[in-house]
């Protein structure tokens, strides 16, 4: 399997997507917006129609729809934090109609196409070389802001009274989010990526004995998931995307047994 | 009405409010609300729900912005803030915001150090015996390496306390510290504030509802109504 080029970098990409979106996807989880992953996913997917129809890198206008769409959020959550869901939701909303309307004059549509459902093991070099910048820059950025992004996951109000200055951290973050869906769209596709933030975190969340046993066992729950799909479908035939997120509910189900069998022994 | 509490000192107060309204939209809930803390001081703030005494409290910390009048926090304008070592906050915060939370008690309490701080950066060695000292003044020590999660209402609240006074703050503002909380933790809380108010000359900022703690405490008691404060109780 190994011998074949493509294979060797939808592996890197989906081993290093599967360490970063869920390495992201806790501190969105522990925030409660784990439905930015979804309105994000379908910001980038207008992004792509409009690239595919403007005839630009799809994946830079994945890039900026997504920025775009992470902006907007934020923006609401400033000036209502109430209204943030519904700000994700609307986002949601916005994205699936511009791409709706946008599809519509996309000149191929299997190209569009292997965008929603990702199309990992057709990626060229110059789009690895993408996804390993953009992994780094989350990497860096998660690093970085470490107590900040712990802090307010656990209580914004009490991070902002321990020096954290939340609105530019805030800022930050989601343009980190938007990055890391956009650049995933491409790879798991735009309506799986939202999954792959969520699923490998919930496998944390379950076994982990503190936050920085989640952060590391739900990275480890997206590189296997990831590796194992990536296994499977080129073994069975199957669409890379869907297969690395059903790997990831397998994985979270094994979780919630040995949890279970754990807390029986 | 502005209500001054104790003997004026030389060194700012740590709060400062100075006829200071507040609006939700277009709803104004504070009418000209004037507070003034000095160091050292109790000060509770009492009245219904939705009086405006949490209101009061996230002014006075800087998390809302007056819509007119002048907050001040020892001295400074709370936007431009930087020695949050100096306070401790403890807002309220509802049981399902840290029923997933993945994190033991230590890691809490290690986040919060050096908040605000300037000069060096304390060692990972240093801020573990910080925050396990600061665990050891609240009682919970023993359950360092706990989920908070797994902790009960009043354990939570305790490590709360301990994130709060982790700095050495002048400034220990609790809204609502005892809510759902059994006699013996409410007790157990209200002692450990009073102990350590006693010993550092902590300023504290109350808002409550609850009378008991009111009397455990002691200190001055303002009465808020319908964003008012109406009255001053020693």
């Amino acid at each position: 399997m190994l011998e074949f080029s493509f294979m060797q970098r939808g592996l890197l990409a989906g081993l290093l997507l599967g360490a970063v979106i869920p390495l992201v996807g806790m501190t969105v989880v522990q925030r409660r917006l784990s439905m930015i992953g979804d309105a994000l996913s379908h910001a980038s997917l207008a992004g792509v129609a409009a690239g595919l129809v403007g005839g630009v890198s799809p994946v830079a206008g994945a890039i900026v729809a997504c920025l775009v769409g992470s902006l907007c959020i934020e923006g609401v959550r400033r000036r209502a934090r109430e209204q943030s869901e519904l700000a994700v939701a609307i986002i949601l909303a916005a994205g699936v109609g511009a791409a709706g309307v946008l599809s519509g004059f996309v000149p191929n549509a299997s190209s569009l196409n292997s965008y929603m459902f990702g199309s990992i093991l057709t990626m060229s070099d110059d789009e690895v070389a993408t996804i390993v910048v953009v992994c780094a820059v989350a990497v860096v950025t998660r690093i970085v802001l470490r107590r900040s992004l712990f802090l307010m996951s656990f209580d914004e109000r009490q991070a902002r009274t321990a020096g954290v200055p939340v609105g530019a951290v805030n800022l930050a973050f989601m343009m980190v989010v938007a990055l890391v869906v956009a650049v995933a769209s491409r790879t798991v596709g735009s309506l799986i990526v939202s999954s792959m933030m969520v699923v490998p975190v919930a496998c944390g969340l379950e076994l982990a004995r503190s936050w920085r046993q989640a952060c590391l066992l739900s990275s480890l729950a997206g590189v296997l998931a990831s590796a194992l799909g990536l296994v499977a479908s080129y073994y069975l035939g199957l669409r890379p995307g869907g297969t690395i997120v059903l790997m990831a509910i397998a994985l979270l189900l094994v979780a919630f047994a040995s949890r279970r069998l754990a807390r029986g022994a | 009405m502005a209500v001054e509490l104790g003997t004026p000192e030389a060194a700012a107060p740590p709060v400062e409010l100075r006829d200071v309204r507040f609006s939700y939209g277009r709803e104004e809930v504070l009418h000209g609300v004037g507070l003034v803390v000095g160091a050292g001081e109790i000060c509770s703030i009492v009245g219904d729900n939705g009086a405006g005494k949490s209101t009061i409290a996230r002014l006075a910390v800087g998390e809302l912005a007056p819509t007119a009048g002048t907050v001040r926090l020892f001295g400074e304008n709370p936007a431009r803030f930087g020695r949050w070592n100096l306070v401790g906050y403890v807002p309220q915060l509802p049981p399902e915001a840290v029923s997933r939370f993945p994190a033991t008690a230590l890691e809490l309490v290690s986040a919060f150090q050096g908040a605000g701080a300037r000069g060096r950066r304390l060692s990972r060695a240093e801020r573990r015996e910080r925050s396990l000292d600061a665990l050891g003044r609240v009682g919970m020590d023993a359950h360092a390496s706990r989920m908070v999660r797994e902790l009960s209402g009043g354990q939570l609240q305790r490590v709360r306390l301990a994130c709060a006074l982790v700095n050495g703050p002048g400034l220990l503002v609790l809204d609502e510290p005892t809510n759902g909380l059994d006699r013996e933790s409410r007790e157990a809380l209200c002692s450990l504030v009073a102990s350590t108010h006693a010993k550092r000359r902590l300023t504290v900022l109350l808002v409550t509802h609850d009378q008991r703690v009111l009397r455990s405490l002691g200190g001055s008691v303002l009465l808020v109504e319908d964003g008012r404060i109406v009255r001053r109780e020693a």
